[in-house]
């Protein structure tokens, strides 16, 4: 969670479990949702995100404090030390850190992403799910989706020859 | 029993501006499930129905199962977030390779949306613009294009028969492909002539025919040359055999200019004289 900081305007981010976050305005706005919100005025003081608990709007406001554009008096004299490359690898290598949760975590991540349109968190949060399902077998993919084959063996044969491609 | 109770509401000078409607249920459970894509802040999503006919507002306190619902399989995910952020995110093959996992997965991919997604991955958004113009493409839909531009199975050659003609007729031209049209440059005529003309042939036309393009200053006569085509209208000429020898030059001209003109492109250290 943000401390105050002169200057910065701050919003009240609030689960639906009850928690509340004080988070400066632009790490909120990563999120374009919450952006929008804003711009249109419709949030005033706190603002309700619903569907996302305390524990995954804590790991997206997290995220957010990462990766908002350092402009503000203390983030500029990071970025004027450090080379814009520089800055971009020591990103990478705290997102390949920040995305090390277990898969049901990394669901809902994709799912808060997905609903506060964050397209960094979603792009990061969802490329192993993609990677799992381009490299593994049918079977492999529905362990991973924690799946069964519904079909009836007759509708699976009608299905695999209209996918015969694919597989090819 | 269920019952809808409207309220209207009135502005300033007693015009109704709203109705307030309040839909109140003896025996109901109301799961107003995850929120779909972008929404701006909507009121009914910080009151809870409950059955004893009362709105309540949301309390601080722990309630955790509606509106706070875990995600521990990626098929808890609306179908929205699994098309948006998962499926249109595969390759053509492995969204139709996904299509034989399960039901609920075959449901998905049946979609033209998704489709148009994944192409624009796999191909550019400039292919699908270019691919929209099309009717054919449109009549064939998404799911099936994404199929036929990976197999290449519909690839056939198809005489054409254009009119215009080239002439004088020659050998070892070079020709290539300027987005729907072809454009062709020199070769070689009677007795090894050195040609220099330029024609194209737009197949985008109804009846393409191949037209003698009028430029100036054309580079000196050549056969056996390269030919490409730079940032959408380009042509570039490079080297081949001329009157004096084999060549080295490079010309340059933009065919979508006003006045088309070949330009000489000096350069630094050319290789060696080539055809």
């Amino acid at each position: 969670m943000a401390t105050r900081e002169a200057g910065k305007k701050m919003i009240m981010l609030k689960s639906p479990d009850g928690m509340e976050f004080e988070v400066e305005e632009a790490v909120a706005m990563e999120s374009q949702t919450i952006r929008k919100m804003i711009e249109d005025d419709c949030a005033d003081t706190a603002i309700l995100i619903p569907n996302i608990n305390s524990k995954i709007l804590s790991r997206v406001i997290e995220y957010c404090n990462k990766h908002v554009p350092t402009t503000g008096a203390t983030g500029a004299a990071a970025s004027d030390t450090v080379a814009p490359a520089a800055l971009a690898e020591d990103l990478k290598i705290w997102d390949a850190e920040f995305i090390k949760v277990n898969r049901a975590t990394r669901f809902n991540l994709i799912q808060a992403a997905s609903y506060l349109n964050i397209k960094g968190l979603l792009d990061l949060t969802s490329q192993t799910t993609i990677d799992t399902i381009s490299d593994n077998s049918l079977e492999e993919i529905r362990s991973f989706l924690s799946t069964k084959n519904d079909y009836l063996p007759e509708e699976e044969q009608t299905i695999r020859r209209e996918n015969q491609w694919a597989f090819q | 029993m269920n019952r809808l109770h409207l309220t209207p509401i009135y502005g300033d000078d007693d015009i109704i501006t709203h109705y307030m409607g309040i839909q109140f249920f003896t025996n109901a459970n109301v799961d107003l499930g995850p929120v779909p894509g972008s929404v701006t802040r909507e009121p009914v999503r910080s009151t809870r129905f409950a059955p004893d006919n009362f709105f309540r507002p949301i309390t601080t306190g722990l309630e955790q199962d509606n509106f706070c619902r875990e995600y521990s399989s990626l098929f808890q995910l609306t179908d929205e977030v699994l098309c948006q952020s998962i499926l249109s995110r595969l390759s053509p093959r492995d969204v139709a390779s996904v299509s034989s996992v399960c039901r609920r997965l075959y449901d998905l991919t049946k979609n033209e949306d998704l489709w148009r997604m994944v192409c624009r991955n796999a191909w550019g958004s400039e292919t699908t613009r270019a691919l929209e113009t099309v009717p054919a493409a449109k009549r064939l839909g998404w799911g099936r294009l994404a199929r036929e531009l990976t197999t290449l199975e519909a690839v056939a050659w198809r005489k054409l028969t254009v009119g215009g003609a080239v002439e004088p007729s020659r050998c070892n031209f070079s020709a290539c492909a300027v987005g729907n049209r072809v454009v062709l440059f020199g070769g070689e005529g009677v007795n090894m002539q050195p040609m220099n003309d330029t024609f194209v042939l737009d197949l985008n036309a109804s009846n393409p025919e191949w037209r003698h393009v009028n430029v100036s200053s054309a580079p000196p006569g050549r056969w056996g040359h390269t030919l490409s085509c730079l940032n959408g209208s380009w042509l570039v000429v490079f080297g081949g055999c001329g009157r004096q020898g084999l060549l080295n030059d490079v010309f340059m001209l933009d065919l979508d200019a006003k006045h088309p003109t070949w330009r000489e492109i000096p350069g630094v250290a050319p290789p060696v004289p080539r055809s």
